[in-house]
């Protein structure tokens, strides 16, 4: 507790502060404006940058484990002795920077170790932790493409836009052909979808307290219910009062949903740490955490250093034939458990790696888990070297230094994990799109350093076993990857500083990867999907040769020939926009029968004393070699200004005629024919926000501005530029203009 | 004003220069005087603000949760004034050498904003206790939201801060 001679002595300082003769004038402070046009004269641009986990304490792990072999010379050095590591009886024996430890005491003995290093008696990631798992979640991008589930005769609906067809991936909305299962305000709304754009609240699934439900899945009667629960205890006094965090549990939810309207639990799956990703083939459900082993306020390193899985209120330690340790250890597992959906009696499969993980990619057969391995430190003060000072050649070797991804292969099959191996390579990745496997190789596209012009991307080939067996680096110096896809025998990357190169790599000899072709072009995409064998859709952001403008920009790029992708077509919407497909491959609705692909778009309205934002939805086809608006959605509300962020449509999907747009608080379906709202459903409350008033009218024809009766804001009044397609880019002024 | 908040700082993500400039206006003035208190230097503050805020637009995509914007902010300042500081005493230092016949423990920068007897009692602190200090009397933050910030255990921040406090106390108490 806080001493009463502290408090007052901050009670003193605060009154020092505040007085008005000793305390610094808070007009010294640069103004906005000096801000504005510092950032513009460095010319600095938000980074897609790879999170940094916090992982300072690397180093020190490393070092627990170099004492642990006795040999002292491994840390970081390939090729090291590892053998003296591979003592386990249940060593992966050809693996030679991952073993398995030979009982649960020579874990505790690596966490001893851990902590002895670390010198600080506990392992205090309180704040870290909670961060990462942010990111983590984040950076999975989590996907998914409805298995069909059979939804009955023939009626189409939308499925999940996923990076592996048959792989589903989990989202906050899902669709069965007649009903629409939405995670909005921490609750599983489930909404019949009646004839005629009706929609209808069957059922609702609750968090308990200090839970955060992260995404769904649905397949035939069973909805699965993924979510974090954080435990805190409160410690210390009033004004300098502490929460202690204790642990927190992935929590996977069977129900059975045979009644819409009266969901049972039928199958609870708990794991230690925060959920960070799942995936769903065919039944087989695999489910990812990360747990960071945090020891504090009693809780002994024997007893946290083991992680728990629990089945059903039954709970087991993870065996440790079933543990892995890599060199690269921090006090961080990846669990990984796999259960089947079709016989939720049989027993859950489970694996975990001590060393953390990342992006996840995942096919039928193999489970791909990258992770990023910094050295936060070093990193950190590189960039505000970097910054405050221009960058400079230590940054590049710095830079380098800082950062690898280690990559954990898991192969996966009937419900059942297992640990494969471990590989690395230099650089960071970008998300899952950067990962992929082809033909029995695993291809992946990375970004070295992080800051200014030290950055260059690679590809990596490598085989089975995760031996490197060929690669292009040094691709677009002072550039990062903004998108990647890899597309059967080649990849293609987005990368980005001032405009936009979009490179084709020829990967057909997997051993000999070599730049085939590349294109320049203003903007960037953060997103690419293949629209077919020869055209590519790219999503991201508008630019000039200067840097990024407003405007969402969508390139249809022609690449019959490898050599020569071209750009066949762009369509901008222009005006302060944002599509939150670019950041998110799920929010885009694909409706294949009728051609059709969907994303939401959201304008920035600023006025004197507020901020809001004005929420579509945008049908495209592509016909022709171009790119052709169909229709925008958007629900009308009497002042646009008032409809707040938090109201912005995420998603999209369909059944049949009928296109349903989710916002984190409504759900609104329109009819494909006319473009007229049919009908609402409230998902959550929108009490913190302000509340829509009565709506209008349904929709706005394409390439027709909405006609905006309150006269909000001006000129470019939202949506796509009259013409429906933007010439070479007509800048709108904004960016630099002095 | 946490809607407005999360809105601009959507549109920041986004690349809107201006949007992150209002942003960073609504805790202009206490990240400001927080880097004078670090620092004991107007100029000086002024930099470490201004760098800071060029890193954190860079870096706003890493932002996961707008709400925690302000904590997120102070924790990339507190780096900045962490580089800043050494600079000032390596310029000091310098100084000193040059005019060896002052006799000051720490010599006062050439353009102070605290008063005499606040920076009498910040000279007897070091770089990290004056940021703990100023994180909880400033921005308000508890021990471990302040370990956050500086990535120190909590009960290290709570152990540093009664000690900075102590030495505090003799210069301010009348």
């Amino acid at each position: 507790m806080m001493k009463k001679s502290d408090k007052k002595t901050i009670e003193e300082l605060k009154r020092r502060l505040s007085a008005n003769e000793t305390a610094p004038p808070a007009a010294g402070a640069p103004t906005a404006a000096d801000v504005v046009r510092a950032i513009r004269e460095r010319n600095i641009i938000p980074a897609k940058r790879i999170v940094v986990p916090l992982v300072r304490r690397i180093a020190f792990a490393a070092a627990a484990l170099v004492i642990l072999a006795g040999s002292v010379s491994f840390l970081g050095v390939p090729g090291a002795d590892w053998g003296l590591l591979n003592r386990g009886k249940n060593t992966v024996s050809d693996n030679f920077d991952a073993y398995t430890p030979s009982s649960n005491s020579e874990l505790v003995a690596i966490f001893k170790q851990i902590e002895k290093n670390n010198g600080r008696g506990y392992f205090d990631f309180s704040y870290g932790r909670k961060e990462l798992a942010m990111q983590d979640n984040a950076l999975e991008g989590s996907s998914q493409n409805g298995a069909p589930t059979g939804g009955g005769g023939d009626t189409r609906y939308g499925e999940t836009n996923v990076q592996v067809k048959g792989v589903d991936e989990p989202d906050i909305i899902k669709n069965d052909g007649s009903y629409l299962y939405t995670l909005a305000g921490n609750s599983v709304v489930i909404a019949k979808a009646g004839p005629g754009g009706s929609v209808e609240k069957a059922a609702v699934i609750k968090a308990s307290e200090n839970e955060s439900m992260q995404a769904l899945f649905v397949r035939g009667d069973r909805l699965v219910v993924f979510s974090t629960s954080y435990n805190y205890s409160r410690s210390g006094e009033e004004g300098m009062y502490y929460d202690v965090y204790n642990s927190s549990t992935c929590r996977t939810a069977v129900y059975d949903v045979g009644d819409r309207t009266d969901p049972k639990l039928v199958k609870e799956l708990k794991q230690d740490g925060d959920f960070m990703s799942a995936r769903l083939i065919d039944g087989e459900l695999y489910v990812l955490s990360s747990y960071y082993v945090y020891v504090y306020g009693g809780v002994k390193v024997e007893e946290a250093c083991i992680p728990e899985v629990s089945v059903d209120g039954k709970t087991e330690s993870i065996d440790y034939r079933d543990i892995s340790v890599v060199s690269e250890t921090e006090p961080n597992y990846l669990i990984v458990s796999g259960l089947n959906l079709d016989d939720l009696k049989a027993d859950v499969s489970k694996k975990a790696v001590l060393g953390g993980g990342g992006s996840a990619y995942c096919n039928a057969e193999n489970l791909f888990v990258s992770r990023s391995v910094w050295d936060a430190t070093l990193v950190y003060d590189t960039a505000v070297k970097t910054d405050a000072e221009g960058a400079g050649d230590t940054v590049a070797s710095v830079d380098a230094q800082a950062g690898k991804t280690v990559i954990y292969k898991f192969s996966i099959g009937g419900g059942k994990v297992e640990f494969i191996r471990k590989g690395e390579i230099s650089g960071q990745v970008l998300n899952q799109f950067s990962m992929d496997e082809y033909d029995g190789y695993f291809r992946i596209a990375t970004t070295n350093g992080s800051w200014g012009s030290s950055t260059s991307s690679n590809v990596f080939v490598l085989d089975k076993d995760l031996n490197i067996v060929g690669k292009v680096q040094n691709i677009a110096k002072g550039e990062r990857i903004f998108a990647a896809r890899f597309i059967g025998k080649t990849a293609y990357l987005v990368t980005f500083e001032q405009t936009d190169p979009l490179f084709v790599v020829n990967l057909d000899n997997p051993k000999k990867p070599f730049i085939a072709g590349e294109l320049k072009i203003p903007g960037f995409s953060n997103y690419l999907h293949p629209v077919s064998d020869t055209l590519l859709l790219g999503i991201g952001q508008n630019g000039n040769e200067d840097g990024i403008l407003p405007g969402v920009k969508l390139s249809l790029f022609d690449v019959s020939d490898p050599e020569n992708p071209k750009e066949a077509d762009t369509y901008i919407i222009q005006g302060e926009c944002y599509s939150e497909a670019s950041n998110d491959h799920k929010a885009v609705m694909l409706y294949p029968e009728k051609g059709l692909i969907g994303l939401p778009v959201m304008r920035y309205i600023t006025g004197q004393n507020y901020y809001g934002a004005e929420s579509s939805f945008l049908t495209i086809r592509i016909e022709g070699g171009k790119i052709v608006p169909e229709r925008i959605y958007s629900k009308q509300y009497k002042d646009n200004a008032d409809v707040y962020y938090g109201a912005s449509i995420v998603r999209g999907t369909y059944i049949d005629d009928t296109v349903y747009t989710m916002s984190p608080f409504e759900l609104n379906a329109f009819s494909m024919t006319d473009g007229k709202l049919l009908g609402t459903l409230k998902l959550a409350d929108m009490d913190v926000y302000t509340k829509p008033v009565e709506p209008v009218d349904g929709s706005t024809e394409p390439g027709v501005a909405p006609e905006e009766g309150s006269g909000t804001s001006g000129e470019e009044s939202v949506t796509v530029d009259s013409s429906g397609r933007s010439e070479p880019v007509t800048a709108p002024e904004v960016m630099p203009a002095d | 004003m946490e809607n407005a908040m999360t809105g601009l700082a959507v549109l920041a993500k986004a690349g809107d220069v201006e949007a992150f400039g209002k942003l960073y206006e609504m805790y202009a003035g206490e990240l400001y005087r927080y880097a004078c208190c670090v620092l004991g230097s107007a100029s000086y503050a002024s930099d470490a603000v201004q760098d800071a805020a060029c890193s954190a637009f860079s870096q706003i995509r890493n932002l996961r949760d707008e709400k925690a914007f302000k904590i997120w902010f102070f924790k990339i300042l507190s780096n900045c004034c962490k580089k800043y500081f050494s600079d000032l005493k390596r310029e000091r230092l310098t100084e000193e050498l040059q005019e060896t016949a002052e006799e000051s423990l720490e010599p006062a920068p050439s353009d102070p904003v605290l008063s005499q007897e606040l920076s009498c009692a910040l000279a007897k602190l070091g770089e990290q206790e004056r940021q703990i200090v100023f994180l909880c009397v400033i921005a308000g933050y508890n021990s471990r939201e302040i370990a956050g910030v500086l990535d120190l255990p909590s009960a290290t921040v709570r152990s540093k801060l009664s000690r900075a406090l102590k030495k505090m106390r003799a210069e301010l108490e009348p």
